[in-house]
Order: structure tokens, then C-alpha cells, then sequence
């Protein structure tokens, strides 16, 4: 862990967040790269110190190689990130191809919901009303 | 005792399961139930009155203290005694109350199911246990009172019933589950012989308790349900007023009240004025009620306010009275709503200004009402005088305020009581339409049940001694006090007899001067209109609940995915950090690292705030790949050239794909078109989480890494002495596996998503 690279990821992570808070898909997309290798990092900064490649090759002392498991996760993860933008980029792109757009708009049927109103089952009859007062 | 449950269990699913084979004669047999625990009280009456308690312990999950155990000591008794006695008359009456209605069997079913929550809620001796019957009896209680589902008002009345007394029901297992931490044990016979020591949480633990008890009791501010409750079919209404649910508040005060006065201090205070206002409250509602069915329900209200005070308030002068008083209430009060469901069946209406001559028409009906009434109002050589004169006098050693507020609700109760008489059973009022004239004796068991409590009540009159070691045994286990009471025919000249006479007397006289009551209550009522009433304001608080809630989820549900993505994250970072900011430690900053680490990393910062402020959709991806390359150097440095390699891979695929799908799309990204302050302002709180929680978690490492034992055995069992390609090949191969799937996936859905519209497009062209 060094504080170099923390700050890094932090930037990473602040910067990505903006862009997938933009409605543009493209935009999204590439916030989304940006978060994945601000999480990326952060794993392989959790291992622990930097070391040497952990090849255990001749010469090379265990004691001081970098945490092989970190890495081995982050290379997964570098790879389903792959594949996880090129579909969101088939999903942007149908979207471009289908509406002309690749903004994100709202969802309708979630604003209706917010615009409508309740309604209570109100029964004809209280069954605890106050009687009528019939004296002046 | 298990074996009286399972019973109850079996009637009520079989009654259920063969609805459609059984009529209204199922209640015939759902009254094996309450008959059965009429027997086991006769059978075990002996045992338990000689001192030795019924327990059996049934074991279930012992490791969690969640153990079936059941006490039955005399005061349990006498409520087994209360359901049993109710249950048998009201069961057997209601064979003749319903018609041919196919749904009958499967009310009978949740009839029985409802005594039984009811038998085994006064029978175990764990808090927890309690609570299981407790929300049973709110369930099958639901079902009972919303029979007639197709009646709005019938729905609308369970759900309220439901709604309080299952929110009652969550504060007071949240009472009971802090009542058994505090006080060590879940055991209730353990809490009452040892209470906890006074402090805040004991307080709220008690406070809690007692809201649970008085939402099931009804007592103000809760007691709208209640009245509300008489849409249900009159068995289940009479069953609910006078022997389950509303008791099983009456029950709980009662058992716990002698620790819960021992560890709080305002205990019997506010049991006290909770239930005079009740009390008053309930008897002035009753007086002005025209619906028969409605002045019971109001006047159960009344008689549960002064039932909660005198069980609730911890003393065994008061709780003697009490326990005679209840017993006396189950008799009349399930008699009157026997004889109110007679006159509904005949006469076709229950409100007293019609009715008419019923007192000819229906002599028997009309005896069994008067007894029952007489013991209401505690006239003289009824068993309910003996009962008010022992709570009387239980009272008058509690000051003058409170026997002043009884005589004042026994008044009210004597005016209700007469109202009640006089208007079934009197001429019709000028102006409206008579009816029940040509009403006619029911015959059978819609008679004989209310006649059998009610002639009960005069015989315990005339010879309390046969319920007195009952109640004075129930007093003696609670309080360790012998003679608390007295139960007798005529009390002598004492002081308790003044206050009942006095009370007699001024309720007499206003049933008699009527004009002078309708002037008072008209006053009154004139200004109490202006108050709200309990169900208006049940009924405001769910529709304003339901507001809010339809305006909180518009706010947040506005269909905007930002806003969803801000929401999401914001509480993803904020709930943790509040617990990192709790637990903070102190750490030591991380070394600065090697100086070219700082120039990639300034090199990647600058890249990705450039993204940012780019318009250009390529000039965004080609940065994104920039950070990329920036981030593989970083890797290289830490020691990882095999994700330096894949990430430079990836990294150039990646803006490939990009430079494919942008060629379809605009060149610069179009500017938004809300202001992006709020967005920033989340944006730098993720990073600050980010760089503070980094700093906290890595200085919080406290095991050594696993991966020393992949470093050991990644030559002799892997074989490979790259020890990242071993483990992503050997020891994690089905994580690879995974990453392959969900590339295989990946792929087929972008192709599935995109070369159908590109083939329609080329097609087209």
C-alpha cells in the first residue's frame, strides 16, 4: 500500500462515479472503466507492500515477492471487465441504432407512479362517529 | 396441556379442510375445543388450587432458550376457566345464529383457532412463547371480525383492528425481548420472582409492555378498534369482548404488573390514569350509542379500562377485585351479545329507537338480558356487586381520587346499562319506525346460552364462595398475600357499599329522569363533537402514513437512473463511513512509494480529470486507454508483469471496440442539461470513502495472507512457478471458469443485442 497509488484509485473511483452519474450511455461506459481499475488497484494495493514478480524463479527469495492472490483476482476481474463494456457498448449502441440516441431518459412508468395519488378504502359508515346532537 | 393445543390445532384445520362437507353444525364440534379446556380446568382445579402448579416443559431449540414451557397456577386457571366457560355457551349458540352459509365451517375453524391462541397465551410461561399466541389471536382475529368481506365496513374494521393491534404487538415484543436480556431469564415466573433492577432500558423495556397491552385491551388512545370489531358476526364479537383478545392485554398487565411495579416507579400511575380515562370514556361513548351492539361494545371498552387498572396496578387488594370482576364481565358480557345477536336474528335491526314489545314477544330473551344487565350494573345479590363491592374496596385504600373516577364510570355504566334495558326491550321512539313486533322467541340454543351465564351470574351472587379460593388463590400466588378480598353476599355497612350505592342510585336516577341525561350528554356532546374520534384519527394517521409514503418514493422513485445511481451510492458510502468514523483506531500514513510511481500516477490523475472535460467522444476513449496503459505501469511497478500485460491487452481491445460502436455515433457528447454540482459534490464523497477507508482497512490487517501457502505448494503441487498463472489454472480454476462464462455470455448478448438491427439496416439499404 502506498499512498501514491491510493489517491490514484480515490481519483479513480470520484471520476468514475461522475461520469456514470451522466445520463449519456457512452459516457457511463467509460466511468465505469474508470471505477473498475480504481477497484482493481485498491485489490492489488490491499496485498500488502509492492514486491518482486511472484515468478519463483532461481534467485528469487519467497520472503519478498508481491501477494500473488490479489493479482490473480485482479486479472479476472481485468478480463470480465472486458467483456462487461463490450456489452454495455452493444447495449449503447443498439440504443443508437434503435432511438437516436444513447441518453438514458427517464423511466416513464416510474413517473407516473411518483405523480399519482393514493387512494384509501374510506368506508360509508365510522363506526365510531360522535352521535348528532339534537339539542341547541 | 400441549395435547389441549394440538387439539385445538386439529379442530381448527379439519373444520377448515371439510368446510364444504359441514354446515353451521360444525361449531358442535369446534365446541369440543373450549369443552375440553372446560374439563382439564375442572379436572386439574384441585391440583392447582392446593398449591402445586401445572408445568410442563416441551423442549424445542433449548441452545436459544426457546423452550414450550407451560405453568398453569391458579391465575392462569381462572382465565382457562373464563375461555373455557365463553367458548362452550358461545359455540353452542352459534350453531343456531348461522344460516346455511357454506362459509360457516371455516369461521368455526378460525374460531377455534382463536380460543386456542387464547388457551395457550394464559398457559406458557415464556415471554416469547406469549408473543406467538399473542399475534395469533391478532390474526385469527383479523379473519373473525372481516367475515363479511364483502362489506367495506367489515374490512375496513379488521384492518384496523389488525393494524394497531399488530403495531402493539411489535412494541411489545420489543418490550419483552429487552425485559428477558435485562432481566436474565425469558421465563415469566422467573421475572415476576426476580425483577430487574430499575434503570432506562428496564423503563423502556416496561413502557413498551404496556403499550403492547393496551393495544390489545383497548384502552385510550387505542381503544377504536374495538367498537369497531362488532361488524364481526355476534359469536366472534361476543368470544372477543368478553373471554379472548381483549382479556389477553388484561391478562399480560395482570402477570407481569407485580415486577414491572418492583423495577419502574411510574408503573401504577400510569396504569391507573390509563384506565380511568378509559373507563369514562368508554361509559359516556356507550350512553350515546343507538345501536345495541355498538353501547356493548362501547361499554366493554369501559369495563376493560377499570379490569386494566385493577390488574395492572400491582396490588393485591386491587388485583382480588379485578379477578372477581372479570369473571362477573365474561358472564354478563357474553350473555348481552348472545341476547343482542337473538334480537338482530328476530327483529331484523338492533337499534333501540325502533325495537318495540320485545318484552312480550320474547319474555325468555328478555329475562336472560335482565339478569345479565343487573349484573352489569352491579345491582345488589347479582354476582356482579360482589365482584364491584371487593374492587370498591380494593380501591378505597388507593385515596379518594380513584374510587371518586370509579363511582363516576359506574354511574355512567348503571345510565348505559338502563338505556340498554329500556330501549330493546321498551316502546319504540316517536319518529321512527317500529319494529320487532312480530319478532318471536328463538328457540334452542340461541336461548338457553345467554340464560345459562347470565343465571350463572345470579348463582355466584347468591353463593360467591363457589368462585372466592379461585380468585383468592390467582391474589395469593402473584402477591404471597392471604385474604387480600372478600367475596360475600351483603358486605355490612361499610364504605365500599356507599360508593356502590351512590353510584346505583344516581345511574337509577338518570335512567328514570331520562330528559335530564339527554340534556347533559347534548352539552357535553356538543363540545366533544369537536374532538376526534379514535377511529377518524386511526383512520387520518394510515391515510397521512400512505401520503408520505407516496410522496417519499416519488421523490426518490422520480424515474431518473442518476438519481437512482446517486442514491445507491451515497448510501454505500455514507452507512459504512459512518461506522469507519466510529471505529477509527489511528493508523500510521503508508510509505510514499517509489518516484516513479509518482509520475504515473500524476500521468493516470491528469488523463482521467481530462475525460472529464472533453466534449470529443474519441478523444474520452482515447484518455480512457491512457489510463489504462498508466495503471499497467503502476502494475508493473507493484510487482504484477502478468496484469501489466493482460491490462495493456484489454486495454488496447477495449478502445478497438469503442473505435467500432463511435463510429455510428456523434462526434462530441452532447452538453447536459441540468447542472452538475450535485453530481461533483457525490462524486468527491465516494473518493474521499475510498481514500479513507484504504487507509483505515489497510492498517487494520491483522492475519497473515493465504496466499503463503500458495507461494509453498506452487511448485511441488502446481507444478508452474508463476504462482499468478497457478492459482488462476490450479488452486482458483473455477474462478477462471466463471470468467470464461461470463465472457462466453458477454458475448453472445452483444452479438444478439446489436447484429440483428445492423442486418435489418443493411437490408434495408
Amino acid at each position: 500500500m502506498s499512498v501514491v497509488g491510493l489517491a490514484v484509485a480515490a481519483l479513480l473511483f470520484g471520476i468514475g462515479t461522475y461520469l456514470i452519474l451522466q445520463r449519456l450511455l457512452s459516457r457511463v461506459i467509460i466511468g465505469l472503466g474508470l471505477v473498475s481499475h480504481g477497484a482493481n488497484l485498491l485489490i492489488i494495493l490491499s496485498g500488502g507492500a509492492a514486491g518482486d514478480p511472484p515468478v519463483l524463479a532461481e534467485g528469487v527469495d519467497p520472503a519478498r515477492v508481491a501477494d500473488p492472490l490479489p493479482q490473480a483476482m485482479v486479472l479476472t476481474a481485468i478480463v470480465i471487465t472486458f467483456g462487461v463494456t463490450a456489452f454495455l457498448l452493444a447495449l449503447a449502441l443498439r440504443s443508437w441504432l434503435l432511438t437516436g440516441s444513447d441518453a438514458v431518459e427517464d423511466d416513464l412508468e416510474d413517473r407516473r407512479i411518483a405523480q399519482e395519488r393514493p387512494t384509501v378504502e374510506q368506508p360509508t359508515v365510522d363506526n365510531d362517529m360522535h352521535e348528532e346532537v339534537t339539542a341547541p | 396441556m400441549p395435547y389441549l393445543l394440538l387439539l385445538h390445532a386439529a379442530l381448527a384445520l379439519g373444520l377448515v379442510a371439510a368446510r364444504r362437507r359441514m354446515g353451521r353444525w360444525a361449531f358442535v364440534v369446534a365446541a369440543a375445543g373450549p369443552a375440553a379446556v372446560l374439563g382439564w380446568v375442572v379436572a386439574m382445579a384441585g391440583d392447582v388450587l392446593n398449591g402445586m402448579p401445572y408445568e410442563e416443559i416441551v423442549e424445542w431449540v433449548p441452545s436459544l432458550d426457546l423452550v414450550l414451557s407451560f405453568r398453569v397456577d391458579p391465575y392462569a386457571l381462572l382465565f382457562l376457566l373464563v375461555v373455557g366457560v365463553a367458548g362452550t355457551a358461545i359455540f353452542l349458540y352459534a350453531v343456531r345464529y348461522f344460516g346455511s352459509d357454506p362459509r360457516v365451517a371455516a369461521f368455526a375453524g378460525t374460531m377455534t383457532a382463536f380460543a386456542g391462541a387464547m388457551v395457550g397465551l394464559v398457559s406458557v410461561d415464556n415471554l416469547l412463547a406469549v408473543f406467538v399466541f399473542w399475534e395469533l389471536t391478532t390474526i385469527t382475529s383479523y379473519l373473525l371480525i372481516g367475515y363479511f368481506d364483502h362489506l367495506k365496513e367489515a374490512r375496513s374494521a379488521a384492518l384496523h383492528a389488525a393494524l394497531v393491534t399488530g403495531a402493539g404487538g411489535l412494541a411489545m415484543l420489543g418490550g419483552l425481548v429487552l425485559l428477558g436480556t435485562e432481566a436474565g431469564s425469558l421465563r415469566i415466573s422467573e421475572i415476576v420472582a426476580n425483577p430487574p433492577a430499575a434503570s432506562p432500558t428496564v423503563s423502556l423495556a416496561w413502557a413498551l409492555v404496556l403499550i403492547g397491552a393496551a393495544t390489545k385491551s383497548a384502552q385510550f388512545p387505542f381503544h377504536g378498534w374495538l367498537p369497531g370489531a362488532m361488524a364481526a358476526p355476534t359469536p366472534a364479537s361476543a368470544f372477543l369482548h368478553s373471554a379472548t383478545m381483549v382479556k389477553a392485554g388484561i391478562f399480560l398487565v395482570g402477570r407481569l404488573a407485580p415486577a414491572a411495579v418492583a423495577s419502574t416507579g411510574w408503573w401504577r400511575g400510569s396504569v391507573l390514569t390509563i384506565g380511568f380515562v378509559t373507563m369514562v370514556v368508554g361509559g359516556w361513548r356507550a350512553l350515546r350509542q343507538n345501536d345495541l351492539k355498538l353501547m356493548l361494545a362501547f361499554g366493554t371498552v369501559s369495563q376493560l379500562g377499570f379490569l386494566f387498572l385493577l390488574l395492572g396496578a400491582g396490588s393485591a387488594e386491587l388485583l382480588f377485585g379485578g379477578l372477581a370482576l372479570l369473571a362477573a364481565h365474561t358472564l354478563f358480557k357474553a350473555a348481552l351479545f348472545m341476547v343482542v345477536g337473538a334480537i338482530d336474528h328476530e327483529a331484523g335491526t338492533r337499534d333501540l329507537r325502533r325495537l318495540s314489545g320485545l318484552r312480550r314477544s320474547m319474555p325468555a330473551v328478555f329475562w336472560s338480558a335482565a339478569a345479565a344487565a343487573a349484573s352489569m350494573a352491579a345491582v345488589p345479590l347479582t354476582y356482579g356487586f360482589v365482584a364491584k363491592e371487593a374492587a370498591f374496596d380494593g380501591l378505597l385504600g388507593t385515596g379518594l381520587v380513584p374510587i371518586m373516577a370509579a363511582a363516576v364510570a359506574s354511574i355512567l355504566t348503571v345510565a348505559y346499562t338502563g338505556r340498554f334495558l329500556f330501549g330493546a326491550f321498551g316502546a319504540h321512539l316517536e319518529g321512527h319506525e317500529p319494529a320487532g313486533q312480530t319478532a318471536h322467541t328463538p328457540r334452542n340454543s340461541l336461548l338457553w346460552a345467554p340464560l345459562v351465564l347470565a343465571g350463572t351470574g345470579l348463582v355466584l351472587g347468591f353463593f360467591p364462595a363457589l368462585i372466592k379460593p379461585l380468585v383468592a388463590q390467582a391474589t395469593a400466588g402473584a402477591y404471597g398475600v392471604e385474604g387480600a378480598g372478600k367475596l360475600v353476599v351483603w358486605p355490612g355497612l361499610v364504605p365500599a357499599l356507599g360508593w356502590s350505592l351512590v353510584s346505583l342510585s344516581v345511574g337509577s336516577l338518570l335512567v328514570w329522569r331520562k330528559e335530564i341525561l339527554d340534556r347533559a350528554t347534548d352539552a357535553v356532546g356538543l363540545v366533544a363533537v369537536r374532538f376526534p374520534t379514535a377511529d377518524g384519527s386511526f383512520r387520518r394517521s394510515v391515510a397521512g402514513l400512505l401520503r408520505f409514503a407516496d410522496r417519499s418514493s416519488g421523490l426518490i422513485q422520480n424515474g431518473s437512473l442518476p438519481t437512482y445511481v446517486a442514491i445507491i451510492t451515497l448510501v454505500a458510502v455514507l452507512l459504512p463511513s459512518t461506522s469507519l468514523l466510529g471505529g477509527v483506531a489511528g493508523f500510521d500514513l503508508p510509505p510514499t512509494g517509489e518516484i516513479l510511481e509518482l509520475i504515473l500516477g500524476v500521468l493516470v490523475a491528469v488523463l482521467a480529470v481530462a475525460i472529464v472535460f472533453t466534449r470529443r467522444r474519441f478523444a474520452a476513449v482515447i484518455l480512457l486507454g491512457g489510463v489504462g496503459y498508466g495503471i499497467a505501469g503502476l502494475y508493473a511497478l507493484l510487482g504484477g508483469p502478468d496484469l501489466a500485460l493482460t491490462l495493456l491487452l484489454v486495454e488496447t481491445l477495449i478502445i478497438a471496440l469503442f473505435a467500432l460502436v463511435l463510429r455510428h455515433l456523434p462526434a462530441a457528447f452532447t452538453r447536459p442539461r441540468t447542472p452538475q454540482a450535485l453530481r461533483a459534490l457525490v462524486a468527491v464523497l465516494v473518493a474521499v470513502f475510498v481514500f479513507g477507508g484504504g487507509l483505515l482497512t489497510g492498517a487494520a490487517r491483522m492475519d497473515a495472507p493465504v496466499s503463503d501457502r500458495y507461494l509453498q505448494d506452487s511448485i511441488p503441487e502446481g507444478g508452474g512457478a508463476n504462482v499468478v498463472n497457478v492459482i488462476l489454472v490450479d488452486f482458483r480454476g473455477f474462478d477462471t471458469l466463471g470468467e470464461i462464462t461470463v465472457l462466453v455470455a458477454a458475448t453472445l448478448g452483444a452479438a444478439g443485442l446489436v447484429l440483428p438491427i445492423i442486418r435489418r439496416k443493411e437490408n434495408a439499404t
